[in-house]
């Protein structure tokens, strides 16, 4: 049984609240619900994360600043985020220990789990899965993958490794987000939820009559697997509360896919735009987009020929680079277009962007090498003190997991460590 | 509060005060309840350091309640007297105890812990409640669904190893998390045991001989290949058709090379695609020089199937056929686990195995024993021309099945008995379940899953659950069969299912027979086991014996084997780190499934033939195949079968401590450390851990530019007096272990990329080999008393003068194990009654494990 659930300590989107309003008053009162309609001016404005992986790299020379600290100067991929310099933070020197530059390690990118082409690999707990594990029930989604491209790749994985499968098309997105259910479907799940809390309220009898026959340390447990039962119960309450109510409804409209082999560049604005809608309507609070073209399409721009993946192996020739720069420069753009649309979005008025940190990066260094050294990485927003190009040692790379730990720690969640982290990110405070 | 922090009139304040002053007063009067005898001692010898908030290591005595029904209070002078009797108690530097005194403090504490442990026990049990762990849970649903191969269990989140094992209620928590998965869980579970359509599928065969693909040579047609010509090849043999393309498989005729045949690999950043062209096609194998598995079909249904393969070895020189003396190994792969293998000799021919798979579950064969891993994809050359390497042909093979032999499955029957199917396109499988009178077949089928879930009676109250959900759904508008999906779940994650170790005091028959099989079956008992364990029985020592005897003569011990030896030597982190390919030539997947064979049969062996304690750390014997005969350089074994070998008495091998499983996870993929082994040893094997290193001290780190060797670093690091006190402790076994590199080969001396003698041979790539042989291996050392050896026999000697503490802590490891609860200061008596008992057997496994089924530990919660 999936659980969605319902928030219980957040603050729901103003706007969001305004238009669900109608549909929530006819329900019948939770107290679960309390919190989240109450005290509204009280609860901490809620963080969120969007990680994205860029299958291929961007070329590092085009891609790194030459200059370290506050005042290094943009280099040419930097260059269309100019003026968003305040909200972002670029890295050099970090990689995934031993998780190496093949393009296996893709689904490796927010796991840090290593050796992904031995034989019996699994991968391991991804960071917006961490995050879920937290905040997830605190809205409908847990946590949102999506992709690029065709395939079956996801960047999230369970704790026991398990993808979770991503979203390719965005008119899915938009249907499974804003969309409602036939009254059918709906009546279904919440016979589904009702019989799961039916069985919990007896299982808890049962606990408690065991309960009345053993000793002190039994008893304490049995009360842990009691509560255990009553916290799920409450949770498939609300999200029996979900299923009956109504999605949020937005003004974009439904996406027309764009199915081209080539639409690299559509598609990923497309998808960064569901991410923003799902991020605006507090639908979910940690998204993961992986860009996949290792299938090697050719990418549908003015002044590109060849194909992407062959490009980027035969970049050391000058007209291949101008080609492959043609597209890394168009995919940085959708990266600027979807931070400004963050940053325009105010939520109690704060920028959206100040609320939530976006990670852009890449399991591969170095792509024309397959190096997995020196991934090019940026963070945009989630409140830090942005404007620096943070430089580590090009030959011993700091883990890319203290970026992690210092995001976990961001969105409020106490975690020291995280897969091959050494601390948190250094240079990277709040 | 902020503000009202510096008003006194703060209720917040006042009630710190009021706690404080508590806390002073609980001290004074917590000292004034411990016995005269004991704090006259603690005063004199402890306080000095052991006192108030700066105590050493932050262990207080001057504030530690002698309330001792408070087990963390308990602990802490369990700790105490310990140290003190140890001699490590006050140190050296403070001053010197009489012995007298120290044996009155014994002669006072001791009685006082032990019985206020044994009324704990009395009232609560050594053991507290718990929940199955992941293992015992995904086990028990194979058993009572009679599906071995299930694999549902993955969505249990892993549990915590705190107790080294999975095994104690404090390592077993619950959440919602826990409870939640148990429905999505028992879900899966249940539907994957339905048969998967009405009619039983039929057994296919689908073949590949290389002779009867003859003529579909692929033609060039303006120079580019005429493509739907290789979709035979490619459809029918696609992996043989790729390494003919890269140039890495070798055409044969007989036993010759085809030489009119030509590889192209294509190009990629062309996008233009490679092929194969033969002028006269005519082959009938192919020759194969690496170990990269090949996929050579998939299962339609589950069930038995039968793979065969047609093959032999022999030696690929430049590309010509040459005789070889070798065994090579055929290694057929599922998707989790191996299979099945094959021996594979010059003059082999058709030979068969018979496999279990799960529907739609891949099958892949690697030619396990060859030393290269791939040969990398070149130009027009075919890169097989340039090798002088052992070599394994393919004539063909072939994969049949489903073989079923009940339909529909025996699983299905657990769930629906004989009810008939009707077909029905519109369910998803097919098929409905047919119940003449739902509600009675329920009852039926319920009744008799629920005796054999719940593992002892089931109420009146227990049946009304799963039967009320059953009535529910079906009055929803639910088929049968769905219905009893839901009903089933409802008894998959009932606390009766889940909950273990229920009753205090000594356990009845029932549960006697739950903890001897989560002990030796790594899964809650199941009805034979329950219906052999009778009151009689449990009562007559012998019988009792007699019983567990035959539980460990059972396929199911296997389980025990596995997890015990993965938690206590750590083997299931075995493939963590993967051996360097720069720095170590000879490793391959074939060479790690070798490692944990040989150590679970060895381990077996020990279990099986009641051997003597001293085999963990000497033994005359090995179990090795010829996998691991290559890697100790030693005679017999060859193929894919671990086989009992005698060892020379002067052999280096012998015992767990010199098993290439053991070195191989006491390393990393570089380098080994004498730290990390040695802790892992003085743990692991014979009980006797060393201190945590202190914080804020740096890790040494191996060098393998080749300038200095690890004992030189280490020489350095003892030099402080601070650290040399533990090091004295961890290091001689990690030095005597120099002699074995990080996959358990001898060596005499480091490799290193840097400085060295140059080395002659291929890697892993078919490349040549890139390390050097650098500074020599010096294993001397000298134990912790200061007895010098010279290396590991001496070191072993050593060691062996203590047997029972080898046994001691092996035993101790099975205790938690088995009962979920470390030996308790009112145990210790106990396990020295089963280690005298077992001395004239030398300390016997299996005698240890008689012994400790019988003991009162064991036989009381």
């Amino acid at each position: 049984m999936k659980n969605i659930y319902f928030p219980r300590r957040k603050s729901l989107s103003r706007r969001t609240f305004l238009r669900t309003a109608g549909a929530s008053l006819a329900l019948p009162y939770l107290d679960a619900m309390r919190p989240a309609f109450s005290a509204e001016s009280e609860a901490p404005q809620p963080k969120r994360m969007v990680g994205i992986n860029v299958d291929l790299g961007f070329m590092p020379e085009r891609f790194f600043p030459k200059q370290s600290g506050r005042d290094y100067e943009l280099s040419p991929y930097l260059q269309p985020l100019s003026d968003l310099r305040d909200d972002f933070t670029v890295f050099s020197g970090l990689h995934h220990p031993g998780t190496g530059g093949l393009h296996a390690a893709d689904v490796c990118f927010l796991t840090g789990a290593t050796h992904p082409t031995r034989p019996g690999f699994k991968n391991t707990l991804s960071l917006d899965q961490r995050i879920a594990q937290e905040v997830g029930h605190l809205t409908r989604f847990p946590s949102l993958s999506l992709r690029v491209g065709p395939g079956s790749k996801s960047l999230s994985f369970t704790a026991d490794g398990v993808p979770l499968p991503a979203i390719e098309r965005p008119s899915d997105v938009y249907r499974l987000l804003f969309m409602n259910g036939s009254a059918e479907q709906v009546q279904n799940q919440m016979q589904r939820l009702r019989d799961g809390r039916s069985l919990m309220d007896q299982f808890g009898d049962e606990i408690q009559s065991l309960q009345s026959r053993v000793g002190n340390a039994d008893s304490q447990r049995l009360q842990q697997y009691f509560d255990s039962l009553r916290e799920l119960e409450k949770r498939l309450e609300i999200q029996e509360a979900w299923s009956q109510r109504s999605k949020p409804k937005v003004d974009a409209p439904m996406p027309q896919d764009n199915t081209s082999p080539g639409g690299l560049i559509p598609k990923t604005q497309m998808l960064f735009d569901m991410a923003r809608l799902a991020l605006e309507t507090d639908s979910t609070r940690a998204i993961t987009v992986l860009i996949n073209e290792d299938f090697n399409p050719t990418v549908d721009l003015p002044g590109v020929n060849a194909p992407h993946h062959a490009l980027t192996h035969q970049s050391s020739q000058q007209d291949s680079a101008d080609e492959l720069a043609r597209i890394e420069t168009a995919q940085m753009n959708c990266l600027a277009k979807l931070l400004r649309e963050l940053r325009d979005v105010k939520e109690n008025g704060v920028s959206l962007l100040d609320q939530t940190m976006v990670l852009q990066g890449s399991n591969i260094g170095n792509a024309a090498r397959h190096d997995g050294l020196n991934l090019p990485v940026l963070l945009a927003g989630g409140g830090f003190k942005h404007g620096s190009h943070l430089s580590f040692d090009k030959k011993n790379n700091e883990p890319l997991a203290n970026v992690f730990v210092s995001m976990l720690q961001n969105m409020g969640i106490e975690d020291e460590s995280f897969s091959s982290s050494a601390g948190t990110m250094r240079g990277l405070e709040t | 509060m902020g503000s009202g922090m510096h008003n006194t009139g703060d209720p917040d304040l006042r009630l710190q005060l009021a706690f404080t002053l508590a806390c002073v007063l609980l001290t004074a009067q917590a000292r004034a309840d411990v016995p005269e005898q004991i704090a006259k001692f603690v005063e004199n010898n402890c306080l000095d350091c052991h006192s108030g908030d700066d105590s050493e290591r932050g262990f207080d005595l001057d504030g530690l309640s002698f309330d001792l029904a408070d087990t963390s209070a308990h602990d802490k002078w369990v700790r105490a007297l310990d140290r003190v009797q140890n001699g490590e108690m006050p140190p050296p530097d403070y001053g010197t105890v009489e012995q007298s005194e120290v044996d009155a403090f014994e002669k006072a504490l001791r009685p006082r812990l032990i019985s206020a442990e044994t009324d704990r026990i009395a009232n609560e049990g050594r053991s507290t409640i718990r929940r199955l762990s992941r293992a015992e849970h995904i086990n028990a649903l194979r058993d009572l669904l009679r599906m071995p191969l299930l694999e549902a269990g993955d969505k249990l989140p892993p549990d915590s190893l705190s107790d080294g094992f999975g095994k104690s209620s404090s390592t077993l928590p619950f959440s919602h998390v826990q409870v939640d998965r148990y429905l999505e869980v028992a879900d899966d579970a249940l539907r994957s045991a339905m048969a998967p359509q009405f009619e039983k599928p039929q057994a296919k065969k689908t073949s590949v001989w290389l002779k009867d693909l003859r003529g579909q040579t692929i033609v060039l047609d303006k120079g580019k290949p005429r493509e739907q010509e290789t979709l035979r090849l490619i459809r029918e043999a696609r992996p043989l058709y790729l390494e003919f393309k890269h140039g890495s498989g070798i055409p044969l005729i007989g036993n010759e090379r085809d030489s009119t045949f030509e590889s192209h690999p294509g190009n990629f950043s062309t996008k233009k695609h490679g092929f194969v062209l033969d002028e006269k096609p005519y082959i009938d194998a192919i020759g194969i020089v690496s170990n990269a598995p090949m996929k050579i079909g998939r299962a339609s249904a589950a069930g038995r199937y039968t793979i065969r393969i047609d093959a032999f070895a022999f030696q690929a020189e430049d590309g010509s056929v040459e005789p070889t003396e070798r065994t090579e190994v055929i290694a057929v792969y599922g998707e989790s686990e191996l299979l099945g293998t094959f021996d594979v000799t010059a003059n082999a021919g058709l030979q068969e195995v018979d496999v279990e798979l799960k529907a739609d579950e891949e099958i892949s064969v690697a030619m396990a024993t060859l030393p290269l891993w791939r040969i990398e994809i070149g130009d027009k050359t075919a890169r097989y021309l340039s090798v002088n390497v052992p070599a394994v042909a393919i004539k063909g093979f072939e994969v049949e099945g489903p073989f079923i032999d009940v339909w529909p499955p025996e699983s299905h029957r657990r769930l629906f008995g004989n009810l008939p199917l009707k077909p029905d396109d519109t369910t998803s499988v097919g098929y409905q379940v047919d119940a003449e009178d739902p509600t009675r077949d329920a009852q039926r089928l319920l009744s008799s899953f629920m005796n054999e879930a719940y593992r002892r009676e089931v109420s009146q109250r227990d049946f009304s659950i799963p039967m009320a959900m059953f009535e529910r759904r079906l009055l929803a508008g639910a088929s049968f069969q769905d219905a009893m999906i839901s009903a089933y779940s409802s008894v998959l994650c009932s606390p009766s299912f889940i909950l273990v170790e229920l009753q205090t005091g000594e356990l009845p028959p029932n549960e006697l027979a739950n903890r001897l099989s989560l002990f030796l079956w790594n899964a809650p008992a199941d009805k034979p086991l329950r219906d052999s364990l009778t009151v009689s029985v449990a009562s007559d020592r012998s019988s009792y014996s007699k019983l567990v005897d035959k539980m460990l003569g059972d396929p199911r011990t296997d389980r025990f084997i596995e997890h015990f030896l993965d938690h206590w030597l750590n083997l299931r982190e075995i493939g963590v780190t993967e051996p360097d390919e720069n720095l170590y030539s000879g490793y391959s997947t074939w060479t790690l499934d070798s490692m944990l064979m040989e150590t679970r049969s060895f381990f077996h062996e020990l279990l099986r033939k009641d051997l003597p304690i001293r085999n963990v750390v000497d033994s005359d014997f090995l179990m090795a195949n010829g996998e691991l005969a290559e890697l100790y350089g030693i005679e017999g074994p060859v193929g894919a079968n671990v086989e009992r070998v005698n060892l020379e008495d002067d052999s280096i091998r012998g015992g767990l401590l010199t098993q290439a499983s053991v070195l191989k996870v006491s390393a990393n993929g570089t380098t080994t450390s004498p730290v990390v082994r040695g802790v892992y040893v003085m743990d692991r094997l014979l009980g006797d851990p060393p201190p945590p290193p202190p914080e804020a001290v740096a890790a040494v780190e191996p060098d393998i530019s080749g300038v200095t060797t690890i004992r030189e670093q280490l020489a350095r690091h003892r030099a402080d007096p601070a650290c040399a006190s533990c090091h004295r402790k961890i290091d001689p076994p990690g030095f005597a272990l120099e002699s074995f590199d990080v996959m358990g080969r001898f060596r005499e001396r480091y490799h290193s990329l840097e400085k060295g003698e140059s080395v002659a041979g291929l890697n892993r790539r078919a490349k040549p080999i890139k390390y050097k042989l650098s500074l020599p291996v010096d294993p001397s050392g000298a134990m912790e008393d200061g007895r010098p050896f010279a290396g590991i026999e001496q070191f072993r000697q050593y060691i062996l003068q203590d047997e029972r503490a080898i046994a001691r802590n092996l035993l101790e490891r099975l205790i938690i194990y088995s009962t979920g609860h470390p030996v308790g200061i009112s145990d210790q008596q106990h396990v020295e009654a089963i280690l005298d008992a077992t001395a004239e057997s030398g300390y016997g496994l299996r005698s240890m494990i008689h012994g400790l089924v019988q003991s009162p530990m064991f036989r009381n919660k």
